[in-house]
């Protein structure tokens, strides 16, 4: 609204469970293909749950240079990866680099190498612990190593907000290009949640789902957790078309509420006020959304209220909306989950694709959507929004357009 | 543990938790009546875990909405362990 500068998207980047490069990603979504498999990273035997969705065929070492590996998170490695990705895809010159943004979201940083050093610490009593902790461990790891690699000079920052941090990450880089504090953005996030004292943390809130993520569905019994990175490239539309660069979307948008309610019990209300403010700020009609990326955890209460919050916004419309939860096959990566999401947005937008929501097996009276249940669709969709609604009741929407050249 | 006993000790932790009478609380009381929201009902069962060494599982959790479900589902773990 009143932004001096239009956005576009001009690179994308992803490691996830269903894939760890855009064309295999984007496969595994139109298939309906999820990547849940008995944890391997965690020995999940005292855990009521077994099933992740993890990164699996994916070098994490070679990667990476000698003197840095040592100080590299898994977190902060799956971000690098597809930070990379989006870079190199996008064709921007480092020289353009040099007075970007890099905005990143995580919520729980570097906590694998935390849960490490505590082993060392308590049960094998060890008496010091690496040098590298400190480095390893700060959730702005991510944005510190990219800026480094890449030669980014301009705003650096790290979110953390739970389940919405890339999400408010993307919104805040979007904002940034749009009123010129920086001519692109590397933006996304990354999470590596996979460490026996996290996994315990989410077996004691009794939301873990025993073999897969069945959003909106009947009998649904919660979320599966997932790990990943994701990266965008965003880009002033005119910096964009001097340099020729492809456009795959518009950010149209963004917008943010709070609760002000229950530290786990999501509102309606609150879901709801950060859906209109995103349309506000995109100056779109409600009725001119056509695809919601949900938000979709798959737990009882989530899909339901975030149900109400798409009847509350979209009145009569909400029924005409496609509604699909991806986490449905990338799993609940958290602080990733808004970045992995926008890409999967992004793609939907310019391939004429909605992904499904997979593993439904019929509905639910508490969730009257079309879910796109288990087939992807084909349907040129013109606006879509990104849901991401966090423990804590802080919310974070994005409205992407597709691209059609003007 | 009899039944009569597990009910006397679900209720005593509830009337803590929500800093009420004993007296004011009975075996068909609902969470809801009662002001036990999610987070307090998983705390309540994560006590009664570490106090009786019992692992409650996550399916019969999830039906737990009153003080005579969660008796219903601690007395047979309780006999199994016994």
């Amino acid at each position: 609204m009143g932004a001096p500068h239009r956005v576009v998207v001009t690179g994308l980047g992803v490691v996830s469970a269903i894939g760890n490069d855009l064309k295999t990603f984007w496969e595994s979504l139109c298939a309906g293909q999820h990547g849940f498999r008995e944890i391997e990273l965690v020995d999940t035997s005292t855990l009521q749950f077994q099933v992740g969705a993890e990164v699996r065929d994916l070098d994490l070492e070679t990667p990476f240079d000698d003197s840095v590996s040592s100080l590299l998170d898994r977190f902060a490695r799956l971000w690098l990866l597809a930070a990379r990705q989006a870079v190199e895809a996008s064709g921007i010159a480092s020289k353009d680099l040099q007075d970007a943004a890099v905005i990143t979201g995580t919520a729980l940083g570097g906590q694998t190498t935390q849960d490490e050093l505590f082993v060392a610490l308590y049960r094998e009593n060890k008496r010091r612990l690496t040098p590298f902790a400190v480095p390893r461990i700060m959730p702005s790891s991510g944005a510190s190593q990219a800026s480094m690699e890449l030669g980014i000079e301009g705003p650096g920052m790290t979110i953390s907000t739970a389940c919405s941090s890339s999400n408010h990450a993307i919104g805040m880089a979007y904002w940034m290009v749009a009123h010129g504090a920086a001519p692109v953005a590397l933006t996304g996030g990354s999470e590596a949640p996979f460490s026996l004292g996290h996994l315990k943390a989410w077996d004691a809130m009794r939301v873990m789902a025993p073999e897969r993520c069945r959003p909106f569905s009947r009998d649904r019994k919660g979320l599966v957790l997932g790990e990943g990175g994701a990266a965008l490239i965003l880009e002033e539309l005119d910096h964009a078309r001097a340099r020729g660069a492809h456009i795959h979307a518009e950010v149209r948008g963004f917008g943010m509420s709070s609760d002000a309610g229950h530290i786990t019990r999501p509102s309606a209300k609150g879901a709801a006020r950060a859906i209109a403010a995103s349309l506000a700020d995109s100056g779109l009609n409600p009725h001119e959304v056509e695809y919601v990326n949900a938000h979709g955890t798959g737990t009882l209460l989530n899909d339901s209220t975030e149900s109400e919050a798409l009847a509350s916004v979209f009145g009569d419309h909400a029924a005409t909306l496609l509604v699909s939860s991806t986490k449905s096959m990338h799993g609940h990566t958290l602080g990733a989950t808004g970045a992995i999401e926008a890409v999967v947005t992004t793609l939907a937008l310019e391939n004429g694709v909605v992904p499904p929501t997979a593993g439904y097996l019929g509905p639910d009276p508490e969730c009257p959507l079309d879910v796109v249940p288990n087939t992807a669709r084909e349907k040129a969709i013109r606006h879509a929004i990104s849901d991401s609604f966090a423990f804590g009741g802080l919310n974070a929407v994005l409205v992407l357009s597709r691209w059609d050249g003007a | 543990m009899d039944r009569e006993q597990i009910a006397t000790q679900v209720i005593a932790r509830i009337a803590k938790m929500q800093k009420t009478s004993p007296d004011k609380i009975s075996v068909d009381s609902t969470f809801e009546e009662l002001g036990v929201d999610s987070l307090n009902g998983l705390e309540l069962l994560w006590e009664l875990e570490e106090e009786l060494e019992i692992v409650i599982p996550d399916d019969d959790a999830r039906e737990i909405a009153k003080v005579s479900d969660v008796i219903a589902v601690v007395e047979p773990l309780l006999a199994k362990k016994s």
